[in-house]
C-alpha cells in the first residue's frame, strides 16, 4: 500500500509539474490553419490568445518552407488581426509562426501542404466546360433563326399563324 | 485599416436613405394597377433599360466577390467573373423572345407553368425561391459586415437600415422606383470604381503589383492554374443560370418598351463585362500595399481604403452601399411578383382584381423585407456560403428555359427531370470537387436530360397559349403530336 501510495502521489507531482512546466513555456497565442491540405494554394490561419493579456496589436506572421524557418517564404505585418487569408501559393509545405515586433515567436508553427489538383482533370473539365458553352451559343442561334422561319413571330412581334 | 467615423456613416446612409425613399416616393405617385408597380407600365426605355440591367448585375458581389476571387483565382478569377457578362449577352435575345410570346406576361413562373404544366412549375418554384432568399439574406448580411468594418456600425444597425431603406423606396415606388434609383445607382458605382483603379495605377504601379504577386503569391498569375481552370466554365454557367432563371431579369423583360429588351441586355453585357476586370484587379494591389486581409472578401475594400485614405473608405462605403441597394430592391420587387402571381394570383386567388393584387405586392415586399431581416440577424456564416450552393440550382434551369423558349418539343416532364436532377449532380460535384464545378456539372446533367426527352418527344407546344397567357392550371399547356412545326 505504502508503495502504491508513493507511486500514486509521484505520478500526480509529476502531472502538475508538466503542466506547470508546460504553462511556463507556451506561447501566448495559438496558432490554426483552416485546413492542412490546401487543394486550391489558398487557405485561411488564425491566431487567439492562449492566457493572459496579449499584445496583438502589432504582429508579424512568417511563413517559411523549412520547419527551421532558414527559408522564409514571406512576412507578414498584421495590426490587429486574428486572421489572415493567405492565396497564390505553390505546391509544397509551408510553416507558420508568429512574431512580435522584437521578431520573438509568439506562437506554435503551424503547418499546412499545398498540392494543386491534377492538371489534366482540370483540363478536361474546362474542354467539357468550353464544348457545353458552344454547344448553348450554337443552340441558341440555330433555334432563334428557326424561330423566325417557322413564322411563329413575324418582324413585328405578332404572333403569326404558321398554318 | 481606416475607418470612417461612425456619426459621418451614419451621416451618409441617412442622406442616401431619405434621398432614395423620396424619389421611390415621387416617382410611385402615378402608380395605380400591378402593371404599373410591378412593371412600371411596361413602357420603359432604352437608356433606363440598359442602366437597370447593368446596376442590378452589379451587386456585393462584383464588388466584394471580384476582387475575392481574383485574390483567389488569379487572372482566372478575375477573368472567369468578367465573363458572367455573358448572361446578360445571351439573355438579349431571349427578352425579345420572351416579350413578344409572352406581352401580358408578370413572372418567369407564369412562363414555366403555361410552357411545361404544374410538376415543373413546382420543381422551378422550389429553385428560384432557393435563390432568391439566398441572394437577399447574403446581401443583407454582406450589408450588415460591411458597414461595420468600414464604419464601426453595430452589424444589426447597418443591415437594418440597409434593408429599411431599400424595402421603403420599393414599397413606394414599385419597379419604376428600383429601375430608376438603379440608374442613379450605376453612375455612382461606375465613378467610385473608376477612380480607386485609377489611384490604384497611379500610385502603385503595373511593375510594382507584378513584382509583388509574383514574388508572394506565384500561383496568381499562373495560368495553368488546375482550381482557376475548372472555376472558369463553371463561373460562366452559374451567371447564365442565374440570370436565364430569375424573375428578375424577366420582369425587366416585360417592363422593357416592345422592341428594346435585346438592345438594352446587349448594352448592359457589353458595359459590365470590364467592371470586374477593373474590381478584381485591385486586389492583386494587396501584397504591394501591405494588405493581408482576414477574409478574402474584404479585399477590395480594404485596397480601397488603404489607397484613398479617409475618402476611400467614404467612396468605398458609398459604392457598396449603392451596389448592395441596387441589387437588394431589384431582388425584393422581383421575388414579391413572383410570390403575388404564382403563388397569390396562381393558387390562393385566380380571380384577384389588378387593385388588390397591387396591394397585395405591397404587402409582400414588405413581409419578404421583414423575413430577409429575421435571417440575417443571426449572421449565419453558412449563409454566405448558401450562394455559392445556389449555382448547383440556377446552372439546372439553363437548358429548360432556352429549349421552352424556342423548341415546341421539349416537354414538362423532361423539363422538371432536367431542374431536378441537374441539381443533384451539382450538389454532388459541390461535396465532392468544390464549389467551382457545381454549376458545371448541374448544366451538363440538365443538357443530357434534355437531349434525351426531345429525342424521345413527340409533344408539340402551342405558342398561342403562352400569348394568350391560358390560366386553366389544369391543363399542362401541351397539345397532341401534330405535323405543326
Amino acid at each position: 500500500m505504502p508503495l502504491r501510495a508513493t507511486w500514486l502521489l509521484t505520478s500526480v507531482a509529476l502531472f502538475f509539474l508538466a503542466e506547470a512546466s508546460w504553462g511556463l513555456t507556451a506561447y501566448p497565442f495559438e496558432l490554426q490553419t483552416s485546413t492542412e491540405l490546401a487543394t486550391e494554394g489558398f487557405l485561411g490561419l488564425s491566431w487567439q490568445p492562449t492566457s493572459g493579456a496579449a499584445d496583438d496589436r502589432h504582429i508579424s506572421l512568417q511563413v517559411a518552407t523549412t520547419p527551421d524557418f532558414k527559408s522564409v517564404f514571406a512576412s507578414y505585418n498584421l495590426v490587429q488581426q486574428q486572421q489572415v487569408s493567405l492565396s497564390g501559393l505553390a505546391d509544397g509545405d509551408y510553416f507558420a509562426r508568429l512574431l512580435d515586433h522584437a521578431q520573438t515567436p509568439v506562437s506554435n508553427i503551424a503547418s499546412f501542404r499545398v498540392q494543386h489538383r491534377d492538371l489534366g482533370a482540370a483540363w478536361l473539365l474546362f474542354a467539357l466546360g468550353a464544348a457545353l458553352f458552344s454547344l448553348l451559343l450554337g443552340i441558341l442561334v440555330s433555334l432563334q433563326k428557326r424561330a423566325r422561319q417557322n413564322g411563329y413571330l413575324n418582324n413585328n412581334g405578332k404572333l403569326r399563324d404558321p398554318n | 485599416m481606416t475607418q470612417i467615423d461612425t456619426p459621418v456613416a451614419l451621416g451618409i446612409l441617412a442622406l442616401f436613405g431619405i434621398l432614395w425613399v423620396s424619389f421611390g416616393w415621387w416617382l410611385g405617385r402615378s402608380n395605380r394597377t400591378a402593371d404599373d408597380f410591378m412593371l412600371a407600365g411596361r413602357n420603359v426605355g432604352l437608356a433606363m433599360a440598359s442602366a437597370t440591367a447593368m446596376a442590378t448585375w452589379i451587386t456585393s458581389n462584383t464588388t466584394l466577390v471580384a476582387p475575392q476571387l481574383t485574390y483567389q483565382f488569379g487572372i482566372w478569377g478575375m477573368i472567369g467573373y468578367s465573363m458572367a457578362a455573358l448572361g446578360l449577352i445571351l439573355f438579349a435575345p431571349m427578352a425579345q423572345r420572351i416579350k413578344q410570346l409572352m406581352p401580358q406576361g408578370y413572372t418567369c413562373g407564369d412562363f414555366i407553368r403555361i410552357r411545361f404544366g404544374r410538376p415543373a412549375w413546382y420543381v422551378f418554384l422550389v429553385v428560384s425561391f432557393f435563390y432568391a432568399i439566398g441572394w437577399l439574406v447574403s446581401l443583407g448580411m454582406a450589408g450588415g459586415i460591411l458597414l461595420q468594418a468600414l464604419s464601426g456600425l453595430n452589424y444589426i444597425v447597418g443591415m437594418t437600415t440597409i434593408l429599411a431603406v431599400c424595402v421603403a423606396y420599393t414599397l413606394f415606388g414599385g419597379l419604376r422606383a428600383v429601375i430608376a434609383t438603379d440608374f442613379i445607382q450605376t453612375l455612382i458605382i461606375l465613378v467610385g470604381v473608376l477612380v480607386i483603379a485609377f489611384v490604384c495605377l497611379r500610385d502603385v504601379g503595373l511593375d510594382t503589383i507584378y513584382q509583388s504577386v509574383s514574388v508572394q503569391q506565384p500561383q496568381l498569375l499562373n495560368l495553368l492554374f488546375p482550381a482557376a481552370i475548372m472555376f472558369l466554365f463553371n463561373n460562366i454557367f452559374f451567371g447564365i443560370g442565374e440570370i436565364f432563371h430569375s424573375n428578375v431579369w424577366w420582369s425587366r423583360a416585360f417592363a422593357f418598351r416592345a422592341g428594346i429588351g435585346k438592345r438594352a441586355y446587349l448594352i448592359a453585357g457589353l458595359l459590365w463585362l470590364p467592371i470586374p476586370i477593373v474590381t478584381g484587379f485591385i486586389a492583386l494591389a494587396a501584397p504591394a500595399l501591405g494588405v493581408f486581409p482576414p477574409s478574402p472578401d474584404m479585399v477590395g475594400p480594404l485596397v480601397a481604403a488603404q489607397l484613398l485614405g479617409d475618402i476611400g473608405a467614404v467612396v468605398v462605403f458609398i459604392v457598396v452601399f449603392a451596389a448592395l441597394a441596387s441589387s437588394l430592391d431589384s431582388l425584393l420587387a422581383a421575388s414579391s411578383d413572383l410570390l403575388t402571381e404564382d403563388i397569390y394570383k396562381g393558387l390562393i386567388n385566380p380571380g384577384v382584381s389588378k387593385q388588390k393584387l397591387l396591394i397585395i405586392s405591397r404587402r409582400t415586399v414588405l413581409l419578404l423585407g421583414v423575413a430577409t431581416w429575421l435571417l440575417c440577424l443571426p449572421r449565419m456564416t453558412t449563409l454566405g456560403a448558401l450562394l455559392n450552393f445556389t449555382g448547383a440550382f440556377v446552372a439546372s434551369t439553363i437548358w429548360p428555359i432556352t429549349f421552352g423558349l424556342f423548341h415546341t418539343r421539349l416537354n414538362g416532364t423532361t423539363a422538371a427531370l432536367a431542374m431536378a436532377l441537374g441539381t443533384l449532380c451539382g450538389l454532388l460535384a459541390y461535396f465532392q470537387i468544390g464549389f467551382y464545378v457545381a454549376a458545371l456539372f448541374s448544366c451538363l446533367t440538365s443538357f443530357l436530360v434534355c437531349g434525351i426527352g426531345l429525342w424521345r418527344s413527340d409533344a408539340r407546344f402551342e405558342w398561342r397559349l403562352l400569348t394568350d397567357m391560358e390560366r386553366d392550371n389544369t391543363q399542362p399547356g401541351h397539345l397532341e403530336p401534330s405535323n405543326e412545326h
